[in-house]
């Protein structure tokens, strides 16, 4: 041990009993022959016993319901000031929103490819091998026109209708 | 020890909270209300003003309770976060008091405490409490902060380390330059207080018994 300086150090780590044996003996030794710091170590003990001996103040009535409370009161806020809770619930919203997507593009795609089906069998120099049915399809064939090709198995063109064979 | 070998009888409970149950977390509340209400008092010296802050405590505890990794006992980290709150607020308060108070103001507290001590039926309960917590708050707030866990929450030196987020040797220091300042602040106390049970004078004088 070096001095006072030490044995104060030691004095405040020895409040948790963990002072190893070596350093525990020394400061022993060192309080039997200094004064000042057996007194210090005295009043540091005083003043310990009489803070730890110092009455708890009840808890107001009623303490632990009013935490409750403001929980439940404050949640709506704190959940939503909380961007990962509101992202989280919005996941659901956003797969729909996605899948809608998917599907209108899909769906956008078939009805592009069939009308260009439809066109290319409009085009088809051989009438016996059109397909009637994808007829039905263009929007913008007359329907008396959509109807008698189905019928009669020939194809017909509208007046407008360019042929290319 | 490690953080690792510590068995926190809270792990249970708070691991239940962190997933949403609230009566888990109403326990944890019910367990430690009176530490926690006693620690904000003891730092700010109202009833009302340590109520409210006790409950901002467990409130902000909750919000906050899935960042809780364990890495310390749930205890001290539910004082870390009270710490925080009444630092947070201490430091408000001392701001707009330094636009509003008046050294007479202040004369008059000293004045107060004088006159606690010297109340007939001293050794009433509030009485000696309001005189300790007096004299708590004569110290600087590092201080106060440092005794009060040790000495009346009675958290060991690597608790409060781990609260305060300091070395080892700051919370000595502290504890042990607080001490010495309350011995003079507490001086009634400790003259009429010779018979009490010393509490924490085996440890601080191990020494004696060598």
């Amino acid at each position: 041990m070096k001095g006072c300086d030490d044995a104060r150090t030691w004095m405040a780590r020895g409040g948790d009993g963990s002072l190893d044996e070596a350093l525990r003996l020394a400061l022993a030794a060192h309080l039997k022959s200094c004064a000042a710091c057996r007194d210090e170590a005295a009043g540091q003990g005083d003043v310990a016993s009489v803070l730890h001996a110092r009455p708890a103040a009840a808890v107001p009535p009623g303490f632990s319901a009013r935490v409750s409370a403001r929980l439940d009161r404050g949640a709506s806020w704190i959940e939503l000031a909380e961007w990962r809770t509101w992202t989280w619930r919005l996941v659901p919203v956003a797969a729909a929103l996605f899948l809608a997507a998917v599907l209108w593009s899909g769906g956008s795609a078939s009805r592009g490819q069939a009308a260009a089906s439809m066109s290319v069998a409009l085009v088809d120099t051989d009438g016996a091998r059109a397909a009637p049915e994808a007829v039905l399809w263009d929007s913008s064939i007359d329907e008396g026109l959509a109807l008698r090709t189905v019928l009669t198995g020939a194809r017909q063109t509208t007046p407008g209708e360019q042929r290319h064979d | 020890m490690t953080p690792d070998t510590i068995l926190d009888p809270d792990a249970e409970l708070v691991r239940q909270a962190a997933q949403g149950d609230r009566h888990a977390f109403d326990v944890l509340v019910r367990r430690y209300e009176s530490q926690i209400f006693n620690l904000a008092r003891a730092m700010t010296r109202g009833d009302d003003e340590a109520d409210d802050l006790a409950q901002e405590a467990f409130v902000r505890a909750y919000r906050a309770i899935r960042s809780f990794r364990g890495d310390s006992l749930f205890r001290t980290w539910l004082y870390q976060v009270t710490v925080n709150v009444v630092r947070t607020h201490l430091s408000s308060r001392s701001r707009w008091r330094r636009l509003w108070s008046t050294p007479v103001e202040a004369g008059a507290d000293e004045d107060g405490d004088a006159a606690a001590l010297a109340t007939p039926g001293f050794e009433d309960d509030v009485v000696r409490r309001d005189t300790i917590d007096r004299a708590l708050a004569g110290l600087p707030e590092d201080l106060r902060v440092a005794v009060t866990l040790r000495d009346i929450q009675g958290l060991d030196y690597r608790e409060i380390a781990e609260t305060l987020q300091v070395p080892m040797g700051t919370v000595e220091s502290r504890i042990f330059r607080a001490r010495q300042r309350l011995r003079t602040l507490l001086a009634p106390l400790l003259g009429r207080g010779a018979g009490a049970p010393a509490l924490a004078r085996p440890a601080v004088a191990a020494g004696d018994e060598g």
